[in-house]
């Protein structure tokens, strides 16, 4: 089974890739067997710290093995390497369904 | 069907990017290519003087592979001593915890968890990518 979480600016199919892990917007959850896809808020946005280290356990109980974002930070790099989490890391700016075709599609 | 390439697990990468002989006679062109799995399994067994099922055990191949590679660092070092060759180090079929290696198609930066079977780049699938860094962990 191959889960991929895909940071995003909104909870929708019209949203940017969105470049922050612990503070993205939400989180696009492909299913990439099934091509199913889910949304999930990130309730953790607005935390001071540790905003991504508490995305990580949120992610990890969904069985999540692959993210997508820009900047993951060292500590949270480290939660995911110790997980076996396949982190992918992208520095330019597009849409999340242009990330969503080349998963699907390639 | 074409051998299915499989992947060696190691700890640090060399950090030269290789050798070249001086004051050889013979002025070659052709150069040696030393994988990074070469690399380990001979600085595991000659320089860190594991026994060969240590050092396979923390390569994850068995000692009979282990061995393998280990022979073939040998010979190639042995052969461009001899034939004053130049040695490359080349990345090979290694592979590293805790490394992110960097996409030549795409871009994208990722890493390689060790449960992960695909060895492809994991946004287009391409299987052109190189090792960026590590990250020490002692
Ligand atoms: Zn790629």
């Amino acid at each position: 089974m191959s889960k991929t979480v895909i940071t995003c600016t909104n909870a929708d199919m019209d949203s940017l890739f969105d470049k922050r892990f612990g503070r993205a917007g939400a989180f696009c959850i492909l299913n990439e067997d099934t091509g199913q896809i889910i949304f999930l808020p990130n309730r953790y946005k607005e935390l001071k710290e540790s905003a991504g280290l508490s995305v990580v356990q949120e992610l990890l109980q969904l069985n999540i093995t692959k993210i997508i974002s820009g900047d993951f930070g060292s500590r949270t790099a480290d939660l995911l390497f110790e997980n076996k989490v396949q982190m992918v890391s992208l520095d330019y700016s597009c849409s999340l369904s242009e990330i969503l075709d080349k998963l699907i599609y390639r | 069907m074409p051998r299915r390439k499989r992947f060696r697990k190691i700890v640090a990468p060399p950090s030269f990017d290789g050798y070249k002989p001086y004051g050889a006679s013979i002025n070659s062109k052709q150069s040696i290519e030393f994988f990074y799995e070469e690399y380990e399994a001979m600085r595991l067994a000659d320089y860190d003087m594991l026994n060969h099922q240590e050092a396979a055990e923390l390569m994850g191949v068995s000692r009979a592979t282990f061995a393998r590679i280990y022979e073939t660092a040998r010979r190639k070092i042995a052969k461009a001593f001899v034939e004053s060759l130049e040695i490359v180090t080349v990345y090979g079929n290694a592979w590293m915890e805790n490394a992110w290696y960097s996409c030549a198609s795409c871009q994208a930066k990722f890493t390689l968890p060790e449960n992960n079977v695909k060895q492809l780049c994991p946004l287009c699938g391409s299987k052109s990518f190189e090792l960026l860094n590590v990250i020490q962990n002692e």
